[in-house]
């Protein structure tokens, strides 16, 4: 797998983000997690909405980690309470940085709706 | 389903992801799915869980395959911008490649391959008698011997007898027209298989002597002369045809595409008595359907037990025949058949040549990039997936030189038709692209690029890491085997180019032998035409007599026109053979009569084609009033009165047991080629014109000087003239005529020579290309030995013999290898040994010259090479 150095794009490339990767990169933000945790995360977040299955959430895994917005761990967090096999990712600075970007975007987005009263101040 | 059993078959679900996404993550998936699976509080919902995971495999894995291959074609892209000069060398080489193979398979496809217009052709079978002395498949069958094998045999569901010829349609107000015509015995139609578009087509009591005159329009006839209207049938036309000039009823119009035999466009039944058509008289082609189940063998095998039975029951009509069949298809491509083989092969080699072309400027490109691919390689990228990247790259070239390719072909076949005289090719030969030619162009494109990249591939895979990164990719030793592949490469190149040259060479020597082929009469400045006289107006007698001479004086009197005369054909369309019996020899029997060419001249005939009298006169006016006489050509004159004169001895023609009256020569003249250049087929008579025969159709040969460009227009109008129910057509020059015969021998040695060129070309550049990456490679060397004192002589010798090695091998296995192919041209050739030494030296000569050019170059740089530089480099 070649695991490229990310190529020198700016994080508006990125946008918009795919809905998939926003998720992974937000479940990333605060901790190191493996596939499992992140899909817990996920669904603990949506409240069960989105449900990603095994081989999509690995897609965008693999996919993320070709671009650089996220790693393969090779140290395991803590060894005493879990599975050796399991990989864990961490998110780069670089997909950090796709990350909040993706959320302005969305965020101008519903300014916008508010700006133009479609959208209420307050939901 | 258990759960373990449940993950099992998820996980073999994964194979249809690519190998280096699964190796990489099929168990954190399983084991995803597991720990989901585990969440789930009830077994309905750990199906549903289960299902979704199954149905997203589906859609995530043909996802991951395109981005993958997506990422390699913008990799091979931006490798290809950055070398653009090899790439669109190789691009441009590999669309030499397949344009030439597309090209010459379009042919193939069109002739060969594509099935006739009839349906079920595979059960219509060419039927000849044949002369088991001569050999060959035979020509015609006897129209009584037809009636027995209609009654006896049991191998055919129908049977039927052709010729063709030509129809003078006369339509009031119009001037008479020549068309092209079928004649077949009743049953032809069934035989065919072909149903009519509109009305019927002639039944058996058609086909009786003496039934009211029936004949069937073709569709693009019907629409162009009878304006397409369906009221044409019932209609009465007036025909004239070799049996005389007839009310014809129209009966039926075939469908559009409907061509048989060649370019027919108008049919009638031939109506034949066998009081007058004998089983001596051959001139009717025979074609029939076989019963379903039965092979052709097998009905040869029928019919030819019954053609023993009628050799024994009529053994003075019969010469001890026997009877060939073969597929219809077969017989009516085998003129082009070998050909077109051959160029498929010599095609075959050329689309090699360039392979290995570029798979050797793919290896100088995969060294180069040896560090490159080292890199990537120790950062992580699997083997498998660096040689994917270099098929992908070789399939990209494929792909581009491919579409270079369809584009040359596109453009070549119609070119290459043009070079087709009108007439020689079967007319419903269709060489559009259909979906054989698609097979075709993927299949060899997708080897094209398993060749061209599967070399470099492999040099990759089996590339030594540590080595690479160390050395820089200089001496490595990848490198080394790489250059062996190379100078192997460059020897196969060699060879086949040398086959391909040898070839070429033959079939050009072929060609010019034939062309410069003396004839024994004169070809330029001849025009020919044919006209056919209505026979209500000018029957047989003076009246047909008179316009002989009429047309004759006429055509005199046209400015420019130096010599006229008639004759029964023209030279070597010529094919009316006829037995020969001599006055004072034994009789022989029909089997043992030789067969000699008969044509009917008018005076004049000798003067017009500039063949010289050796003896004796030419013919007369006056030998109308006693015509038996004859001029004969000095090789009967040789054989049957050697050491006297052939004057005043008398010959008669046909069976020997016809007793038609005796001719007495009063004139020899040399051989000369009547029925083909590439040789005297049969020796030739003479007859003088006279009005009882009943010439309808005459072919006329006009000696112009050279101030008429283009008489034809002129003779036409002049005819027209004269009568415009005379149908004039056919109009060309004799030199038109030569020069169809050998159409085929002129294709062949044309694009033989242009592929072998190509191949000379292409090999000269990839030695060319190995000599200078050996140079340079060697730079370092080089210096040493200048540094120690060798000269600019020694190191331009020692590049110089590297070279010869590589030429000098390619040129020994060549040599070989078409001492041993030639000879499968051999029934090509002519005038010249498929082993002719002047050929095979000439074709040495070429390729060495070529392999000094190539390394000339990389010679005179390697003697530039500065010691101190090459030196400071270490």
């Amino acid at each position: 797998m070649p695991r490229k150095p990310p190529e020198p794009e700016s994080p508006a490339d990125f946008l918009p983000l795919q809905k998939d990767m926003f998720h992974i990169l937000v479940a990333l933000a605060g901790h190191d997690r493996h596939g499992y945790s992140i899909m817990q995360d996920i669904a603990a977040r949506t409240e069960g909405r989105l449900n990603i299955s095994p081989s999509s959430l690995y897609s965008a895994i693999k996919r993320m980690m070709d671009t650089g917005l996220i790693t393969e761990l090779d140290e395991r967090p803590d060894p005493q309470r879990d599975d050796q096999r399991r990989r864990y990712y961490r998110i780069t600075d670089f997909g950090r940085k796709v990350a909040i970007a993706e959320a302005r975007r969305l965020e101008r987005l519903l300014a916008d709706a508010r700006a133009t009263g479609l959208v209420p101040k307050r939901l | 389903m258990s759960r373990d059993a449940s993950i099992r078959l998820y996980r073999g679900l994964l194979w249809l992801y690519p190998l280096e996404f699964r190796e990489h993550f099929s168990q954190e998936i399983c084991l995803l799915l597991a720990d989901n699976l585990r969440a789930q509080s009830n077994g309905r919902r750990r199906f549903a869980v289960w299902l979704a995971a199954v149905a997203a495999v589906f859609v995530d894995a043909p996802r991951e395959h395109y981005r993958m291959i997506r990422q390699d074609v913008i990799y091979a892209l931006r490798t290809m911008r950055r070398e653009k000069l090899t790439s669109l060398i190789a691009i441009l080489v590999l669309a030499l490649g397949i344009g030439s193979s597309a090209t010459i398979f379009n042919l193939v496809n069109g002739l060969l391959l594509h099935p006739l217009p009839f349906p079920e052709q595979d059960r219509l079978i060419s039927v000849a008698e044949s002369s088991r002395t001569a050999g060959g498949f035979g020509a015609s069958v006897a129209f009584p011997n037809y009636l027995d094998f209609v009654r006896a045999n049991r191998t055919l569901e129908s049977f039927a007898l052709y010729s063709s010829g030509l129809v003078a349609l006369r339509r009031e107000g119009q001037d008479a027209e020549n068309i092209p015509g079928g004649f077949g015995t009743g049953p032809l139609f069934r035989v065919l298989g072909v149903q009519p578009l509109l009305g019927r087509t002639p039944a058996e009591e058609d086909d009786r002597p003496n039934a009211a005159p029936v004949a069937v329009l073709s569709e693009d006839l019907w629409r162009t002369h009878f304006g397409g209207d369906p009221a044409v049938l019932g209609k009465t036309v007036l025909m004239g045809t070799m049996f005389g000039i007839k009310a014809t009823q129209v009966i039926g119009v075939m469908p559009h595409g409907f061509h048989f035999p060649d370019d027919a466009q108008l049919w009638m039944p031939l109506q034949l008595d066998v009081a007058t058509n004998t089983r001596t008289d051959h001139w009717l082609r025979g074609i029939a359907r076989l019963k379903r189940h039965v092979t052709p063998e097998q009905a040869q095998t029928d019919l030819r037990v019954i053609m023993d039975q009628i050799s024994r029951d009529h053994p003075k009509e019969t010469y001890g025949q026997t009877v060939n069949t073969a597929l219809f298809q077969t017989r009516t491509t085998r003129d082009v058949r070998p050909v077109l083989l051959t160029l498929m092969a010599a095609v075959g080699f050329v689309l090699l040549i360039a392979c290995a072309n570029i798979a050797s400027l793919m290896l100088v490109r995969a060294a180069a990039r040896q560090r490159e691919i080292a890199v990537r390689g120790a950062l992580g990228a699997s083997r498998s997936r660096l040689v994917r990247q270099f098929v992908v790259e070789s399939g990209l070239l494929g792909i581009l030189g491919a579409i270079g390719g369809i584009l040359m072909s596109w453009a070549a076949v119609p070119a290459l038709l043009r070079l087709t005289p009108a007439g020689t090719l079967p007319v419903w030969a269709d060489f559009s692209a259909d979906l054989r030619t698609w097979i075709f162009i993927v299949s060899v494109t997708a080897g094209t690029a398993l060749l061209v990249g599967g070399l470099p591939a492999l040099s990759a895979s089996r590339l030594n890491l540590v080595d690479a990164l160390k050395e820089g990719g200089r001496s490595s030793t990848a490198g080394v085997a790489g250059a062996r592949v190379r100078a192997c490469l460059v020897a196969a190149e060699v060879a086949m180019s040398v086959l391909l040259l040898t070839g070429a060479g033959l079939m050009i020597r072929t060609f010019l032998n034939l062309e410069r082929q003396n004839l024994g009469y004169r070809v330029e400045n001849v025009t020919t035409l044919y006209t056919a006289a209505p026979n209500d107006r000018y029957p047989q007698g003076p009246a047909s007599g008179q316009l002989v001479e009429r047309i004759g004086r006429e055509l005199a009197s046209v400015p420019g026109v130096v010599y006229v005369a008639a004759a029964s054909d023209v030279p070597i369309a010529d094919a009316w053979g006829r037995s020969l019996t001599v006055e004072g020899a034994p009789l022989l029997s029909l089997r043992d009569t030789p067969m000699i060419n008969h044509t009917v001249v008018t005076p004049g005939y000798f003067k017009t084609l500039g063949i010289p009298i050796l003896e004796g006169r030419d013919f007369n006016p006056s030998d109308q009033a006693d015509p038996h006489v004859t001029i004969v050509d000095a090789g009967i004159a040789r054989h049957y009165w050697p050491n006297q004169s052939a004057l005043g001895k008398r010959v008669r023609f046909g069976p020997p047991e016809d007793h038609e009256p005796w001719h007495t020569v009063v004139g020899v003249v040399p051989e000369v080629r009547n029925q083909e250049l590439r040789q005297l087929r049969r020796n030739s008579v003479y007859i003088p014109y006279e009005d009882r025969y009943d010439h309808a159709t005459l072919a006329w040969l006009v000696r112009t000087d050279s101030r008429l460009a283009s008489p034809g227009e002129a003779l036409r109008r002049r005819i027209a003239q004269i009568d415009r129910n005379v149908a004039v057509s056919d109009v060309a020059t004799l030199q038109q005529i030569v020069d169809e015969s050998i159409w085929q021998e002129r294709f062949f040695a044309t694009l033989l020579a242009f592929f072998a060129a190509l191949a000379m070309l292409m090999a000269t550049v990839g030695l060319y290309g190995v000599m200078a990456y050996t140079v340079s490679r060697r730079t370092h060397e080089l210096g040493i030995r200048m540094a120690l004192g060798a000269s600019a002589r020694e190191i331009r010798a020692m590049v110089l013999l590297q070279s010869g090695r590589l030429v000098g091998a390619g040129l020994a296995v060549g040599v070989v290898a078409a001492l041993l192919l030639t000879r499968l041209l051999e029934e090509q050739l002519y005038g010249v040994k498929p082993t002719d030494p002047q050929t095979f030296l000439a074709v040495s000569a070429l390729l060495v010259a070529a392999g000094l050019l190539a390394s000339y170059l990389p010679a005179r740089r390697a003697t530039r090479v500065d010691p101190m530089l090459a030196l400071r480099e270490e």
